[in-house]
């Protein structure tokens, strides 16, 4: 007869009492099974949702600019066959309703053709024919704009610009697009109708509309901003990478190779007027290795050229280049006298023959410039530079090329000054008929020159971002070389220079990095085996509990087997093994219980707890690695309860299990070293974790405190396991109701572990309750306190469309074409901010970030201060003062400083004060994004701040401003609101306030906490259940004790104070132990933040605890009071 | 042979040692009986737990054999229990979770090798429930059986591991007479029998009667008796 059958035999036996022992082991399996797969459905909902809406899309290049859509039929040929690449055009958009004027921002559109639709084969394309402009939209746009098939709706989308419109020639007016169009079908949320390359868990709201129209629309005809390639399995995203590089010509960065063959020349020239640093990199290089010297060229409009004391003469609206001439440039040049000039210094100018002419001008002159420069966008100002008049050129040969200035549509190709259509104002009427006649002839052939360091200290002052020259030239030295060789040459050489990068092409490998992305944040599997913390511990004690009244029960048989020669090793290794298989056979039952356990939570995180993660899409994703971790731990927890409940009672006296007199208390005895060692660790921690509370940041904070807390509740806990332990001293028992309650306080000692047990239930029950009350977030009181998590602004706004001008000025907003704009703005202000779209970096976001949303402030912001700093590496008075101006440091190794919320920083980020992050810029480069401070509880957790500087640098295309911080008083927030939104429509601006943003943020956390309230509800529940179990068990053992009673008159009623003030007294001192130590956690939070306490809350919660362990006592009595006297006595 | 000299056993109380046995003294050879009579209180249960190695002596000499049980390891305790002694309860702590035969067995779990193969085992216990006269019955769980008949099943257990000495307390004390009766013959036939040392602690005069070594536990003293008259308070 094999030992381990004595085990089964004694299972199948007692089946009834383990029974309770096996829901014990089934909720805790369940509970971490269910925690587990709540986990894998957040990731495998996440993957799924982002994978389908990529259809089979795996790498999207995307341009800044916009590129020849015939790089896709180029690119197709050079990949393998079963790869597909369908080229389209992806703008934000901002929706309205014809009819009804409803409005939707945030939207995307799509410019798509068939191959698009044929990236999911898996369903049918939708209609796009029917009405001449068509458009679909997808199901969730379609809803929320209330438009039906056959209405009509308004796209408004920001107008693509080559020349960046923060350069001075660059188009300021018209920024937006509006395309009314039909809407010929809504396509399904499921799949490409959800497209979208960032991963997101709200549904993306998607228009989509023919190539063609949109192409046509934004006047970008063949050309389009996005390759969406579908590869085969076996191909990496590098090798797209390495064709486009081998593929892309000088023309896709915007180059042109311009040859003059009777100047004799090639120049190169940019689309973007100015040539970009990689491209004057690449051209450079290129003309070193063809051994050529090329002339830099920087060409720049004055407005008024003037020699130095009258004004009275002057030449209006005149190109003047900046050159560094080569010998042989000079060459061509011929002064008046007919001599070769000599290279220019700073501060020296020529003339041309003209121009001199005109003004009267002799060498020694001091001649003038007065020229615009770009300030802000949107904002010229006007400089003026003066030099010395040091030749006057003729205009021949070199002097008189219009090729110096490069084409530009508007100005150049215009056959009048007066046809000019300048983005710049200018005054026609100082243009006179000899200047209408020099354009005639001469067109915009410069008519001064400076050296070309002149020319970018007074021009070039972004250099940086658009570059500094208008042209590079290779001049034909000698009369043998032919000019077209030498432009095919150069041509070719360049692009061996340029990368797919140099040309604004930027590989996304969006599969990979979805797949990355839905990793998530958060891991919930670990959140919410935390949030259910509470559950499996109610449910390991109740284990413990439940198997040591079982085993109690049962003394004799150990003292049995202790007698007939079982050593108590081998009765605990039997005991175990018992223990063993109920546990395997309660968590085997645990499994399907866990799947039950787990869409609950899902339906719960989905309906009243969706505010924490917003993300309906959540269903049930088991993995098999899931149910075999929580099979493992759920089977640790219950053996370690059970060793636990085993503890002590094979080494009760043999003789006293025979008798079934288990010594369940102690003599009178000082503290042991176990306690008095757990009471000095628990103090230590609580010390420590408060310490450490005070110099962390909020969020560790928080969490230090509720360290310690714990830890003080553990401390606290052992002092009553050690008083409950310590027999009590006879006392002269006085008569009446004290001498009851004594009796029933001394009763409560009777069964020190039982009774630990209960307290240790309704004093964690307590602790995690209180404390989870105390750390919900409120929002800020004084909100329009510049400390404040809103930084002191009421509203906060974001368009679709960059604005390129001053809200703050009457010029700006009439610019704007704001109803209105002269009327006084009184104590409205608003900051500009420069946003860079990418992935959420707040708590309303499941996915990893990658590219997080990168906010570039401007100075005017860093100055201004505001907001309050978790955390800073401020290290003088300065930055102490406002941290803000850490974003203006040199910091080494060329890390971008950046300021970010605590929470985002913490939470989603992984990454602490001090902390780099890796980004890639426009380019593709890798950057590194230093953490030099932290936000408390800020209105900016969304994304990650860098100054303007910096930005610029960063995202040299990225144009204006779409984000803005807005001051005004809280009043008139709604109207001001209302009145942008409405005015700057076109420009899909949505304004929003920053409390209500601020409390959208905090509902997360405080969502997070319902959860974990309810998790403990549930695990106050099982605590109560093991509450009714102990005193059933109490109350049944004291069975004849209470029936001598009744026979000595004691009425039920007396009987039932004498159970339920015992029963009392448990929860009282685990409520006190509780509190006090939850106390440890809400006290600081008081004071530190200043949260209001939620008194009434918590006066509830402790009312509930104490009624439910109050119910379960009488819940166990009244079987007991009821039971027939005479069997009861017999039992004695 | 068992021999116990000068074995003395108090209890700590709140009030001061409180003093069970004096100065007993006891000799019994193999194959021979004896019996301890004496009223509730006298330590007469005491003594026995001490002779079967429940509980230590506070003072004394106690051997079996010539082996110092009590100087012996936890396990070589646990050990010796298993080998040498045998059990035979008033309650007879049947476990109820096993059938007759199961019950018997299970002092040969207890691990203590050289153990015989599980078939010896097993017919040496089917051989002793048929002398106990419990064949028919060694399939049936506790709950089905009368008192006797589960005295029976532990006078059995009590001699699976072939014990040198078999320690039985009150062994009929819950029995009616006649039950009592047959378990009594049962009991006195099991020195000679068996070749092992009893000793019987009771109540009863009639089970008293049929040994002819008979003690009696006064103040905690032992004294031998010679007739099995009603003790004092018994």
């Amino acid at each position: 007869m094999p030992t381990l059958f004595l085990a089964r035999r004694s299972l199948a036996h007692h089946w009834r009492a383990h029974l309770a022992v096996a829901l014990g082991v089934i909720v805790a399996t369940a509970t971490i099974t269910g925690a587990l797969l709540v986990g894998d459905a957040l990731r495998g909902s996440l993957k799924a949702a982002t994978l389908e809406r990529l259809g089979s899309v795996d790498v999207a290049v995307q341009s800044a600019q916009y590129v020849r859509a015939d790089l896709a039929d180029e690119l197709e040929p050079r990949l393998p066959d079963s790869a597909s690449i369908a080229p389209v055009t992806i703008e934000r958009t901002s929706i309205t309703h014809a009819d009804t004027r409803a409005i939707v921002h945030r939207a995307s559109i799509l410019g798509v053709d068939e191959h698009f639709w044929q990236l999911d084969s898996s369903r049918p394309a939708p209609s796009m024919t029917g009405p001449i402009r068509p458009v679909v939209l997808n199901r969730s746009l379609a809803n929320e704009l209330g438009a039906r098939v056959g209405d009509d709706v308004l796209l408004h989308l920001r107008r693509p610009r080559t020349i960046s419109p923060e350069m001075l020639l660059g188009r300021r007016d018209d920024p937006t697009v509006s395309l009314r169009l039909t809407v010929a079908d809504v396509v399904s949320d499921a799949g490409l109708g959800s497209f979208a390359l960032t991963p997101r868990q709200t549904t993306p709201l998607n228009a989509f509309v023919p190539l063609q129209l949109l192409q046509r629309s934004l006047k970008r005809a063949d050309q389009i901003n996005t390759l969406l390639i579908a590869l085969p399995p076996n191909i990496a995203a590098d090798r797209v990478a390495t064709e486009l590089d081998d593929l892309v010509m000088p023309k896709d960065a915007g180059l042109r190779l311009r040859t003059d063959a009777h100047h004799r020349y090639v120049a190169l020239e940019s689309d973007t007027f100015l040539l970009s640093p990689t491209a004057e990199t690449a051209g450079r290089t290129a003309a070193r290795e063809l051994n050529q010297q090329p002339t830099a060229l920087l060409s720049y409009l004055a407005n008024r050229i003037w020699i130095a004391g009258r004004p009275d003469r002057e030449i209006p609206y005149s190109t003047v280049v900046a050159l560094d001439a080569t010998p042989h440039m000079l060459a061509g040049l011929t002064l008046t006298d007919g001599t070769t000039p000599a290279a220019l210094q700073p501060g020296q100018l020529w003339l041309n023959q003209w121009a001199a002419d005109d003004l009267g001008a002799v060498v020694g002159d001091r001649v003038r410039l007065r020229y615009y420069i770009t300030d802000r966008p949107g904002q010229l100002a006007e400089q003026e530079a003066e030099f010395e008049l040091v030749g006057v050129l003729r205009l021949a040969g070199s002097a008189a090329d219009p090729g110096l200035t490069p084409a530009y549509p508007g100005l150049t190709d215009t056959t009048h000054i007066s046809g000019w259509d300048p983005p710049f104002p200018i005054d026609l009427d100082r243009v006179r008929d000899r200047d209408e006649t020099y354009w005639d002839d001469h067109r915009a052939t410069p008519k001064a020159f400076i050296s070309l360091a002149d020319g970018l200290r007074l021009w070039a002052a972004d250099s940086e971002r658009f570059g500094h020259l208008t042209a590079l030239r290779l001049d034909a030295a000698n009369a043998d070389t032919n000019i077209n060789e030498l432009r095919n040459a150069w041509r070719s050489t360049i692009k061996q220079y340029l990368s797919a990068a140099d040309c604004g092409l930027r590989i996304d490998p969006v599969r990979t990095r979805a797949l990355r992305a839905s990793r998530g944040t958060t891991d919930f599997a670990a959140l919410f085996v935390g949030f259910s913390l509470f559950v499996i511990i109610a449910a390991a004690l109740l284990i413990t509990l439940l198997f040591r009244l079982n085993i109690e029960l049962r003394s004799h048989e150990i003292g049995l087997l202790l007698a007939v020669g079982f050593t108590r090793r081998r009765i605990a290794t039997l005991l175990l093994s018992e223990g063993l298989l109920l546990s395997l056979l309660g968590a085997l039952l645990g499994l399907p219980t866990a799947r039950g356990y787990a869409h609950l939570m899902l339906v719960g995180l989905r309906t009243c707890w969706s505010a924490a993660v917003n993300a309906p899409f959540l269903r049930l994703h088991d993995t098999p690695t899931s149910y075999l971790v929580g099979l493992a731990t759920g089977l640790i927890v219950a053996l370690l309860s059970i060793t636990l409940a085993l503890r002590g009672l094979t080494s009760q006296p043999p003789r006293a299990l025979l008798a079934d007199h288990l010594q369940t208390t102690r003599s009178n005895k000082p503290p042991g070293r176990l306690t008095l060692a757990i009471v000095l660790l628990g103090g230590l921690v609580a010390i420590a974790a408060v310490l450490s509370a005070i110099m962390a940041g909020a969020v560790g904070r928080s969490l230090a405190f509720f360290i310690s807390g714990a830890a003080l509740l553990v401390a606290l806990l052992a002092l009553t396991a050690r008083w409950l332990a310590c027999a009590s001293h006879p006392h002269s028992t006085p008569a009446g109701s004290a001498a009851l309650l004594r009796i029933s306080a001394r009763n409560a000692r009777r069964h020190a572990g039982r009774s630990l047990l209960t307290i240790s239930l309704m004093a964690t029950a307590s602790f995690s309750i209180t404390a989870l009350q105390a750390m919900r977030l409120t929002p800020p009181e004084q909100i329009q306190q510049h400390t404040s998590g809103t930084g002191g602004f009421t509203l906060l706004a974001e368009s679709t469309t960059p604005l390129l001008h001053d809200l703050n000025t009457p010029t700006g907003r009439a610019a704007l074409n704001l109803s209105d704009p002269q009327a006084a703005w009184g104590d409205t202000h608003i900051i500009p901010a420069r946003l860079h779209a990418g992935d959420e970096t707040s708590c309303l976001n499941l996915y990893a970030p990658t590219q997080p949303r990168i906010l570039g402030i401007s100075n005017e912001l860093i100055y201004r201060g505001g907001f309050s700093f978790a955390a800073t590496l401020a290290d003088d008075n300065a930055t102490r003062a406002n941290p803000w101006r850490l974003l203006d440091r040199e910091l080494p190794g060329g890390a971008i400083p950046t300021i970010a919320d605590e929470a985002a920083a913490l939470w989603q980020l992984h990454r602490r004060l001090g902390d780099d992050l890796i980004i890639n810029d426009e380019r593709g480069h890798e950057v590194r994004l230093r953490l030099v401070a932290l936000l408390r509880g800020s209105v900016l957790q969304g994304e990650l701040t860098i100054s303007e500087n910096n930005y610029t640098h960063l995202y040299p295309t990225d144009v204006g401003y779409r984000f803005f911080l807005i001051e005004t008083p809280t009043g008139r927030a709604a109207t001001l609101a209302k009145k942008l939104e409405h005015d700057l429509t076109a420009f899909g601006l949505a304004a929003d306030s920053t409390i209500d943003r601020i409390h959208q943020l905090q509902v997360v956390q405080n969502t997070y906490l319902s959860t974990f309230q309810t998790l403990g509800g549930l695990g106050l529940l099982l605590g109560t259940c093991g509450l009714a179990v102990v005193l059933l068990r109490n109350v049944w053992e004291r069975r004849p004790e209470l029936a001598l009673l009744r026979t000595m008159g004691f009425t039920r009623r007396r009987l039932s104070v004498l159970v339920l003030a015992e029963n009392a007294l448990l929860v009282a001192v685990g409520l006190t132990v509780g509190v006090i130590s939850a106390a440890v956690v809400t006290i600081p939070q008081i004071v530190w933040r200043g949260v209001p306490v939620p008194w009434t809350d918590l006066l509830a919660m402790f009312t509930l605890i104490f009624a439910a362990g109050l119910a379960a006592g009488a819940l166990a009595l009244c079987p007991a009071l009821r039971a027939p006297l005479l069997p009861a006595l017999r039992s004695e | 042979m068992l021999v116990a000299e000068r074995i003395c056993k108090s209890f700590p109380t709140r009030a001061g040692d409180l003093t069970v046995l004096r100065d007993v003294t006891l000799r019994t050879d193999t194959g021979q009986a004896a019996v301890i009579v004496g009223p509730s209180g006298s330590g007469k249960s005491t003594l026995l737990n001490i002779l079967g190695t429940l509980e230590p002596p506070t003072a004394g000499h106690y051997t079996l054999d010539d082996q110092h049980p009590f100087k012996f390891s936890p396990h070589e305790l646990a050990r010796f229990r298993n080998q040498q002694l045998g059990f035979v309860f008033q309650d007879h702590h049947l476990l109820p979770q096993c059938s007759v035969l199961e019950n018997v067995l299970v002092p040969t779990l207890a691990g203590h090798g050289p153990q015989a193969a599980a078939h010896d085992c097993e017919k040496r216990a089917r051989e002793l429930l048929q002398r106990v006269g419990l064949a028919e019955r060694i399939d049936h769980r506790p709950a089905e059986l009368s008192g006797g008949e589960r005295q029976r099943v532990s006078l059995a257990r009590a001699l699976i591991n072939q014990p040198r000495l078999v320690l039985a307390d009150e062994p009929t004390g819950n029995l009616d007479q006649h039950t009592a009766e047959r378990v009594g013959g049962l009991l006195a036939e099991l020195p000679r029998e068996h070749g092992v040392i009893l000793i019987v602690v009771t109540h009863s005069i009639a089970l008293a009667d049929r040994f002819e070594t008979r003690y009696e536990l006064s103040d905690g003293q032992l004294v031998p008796r010679t007739s099995a008259a009603p003790a004092s308070g018994a």
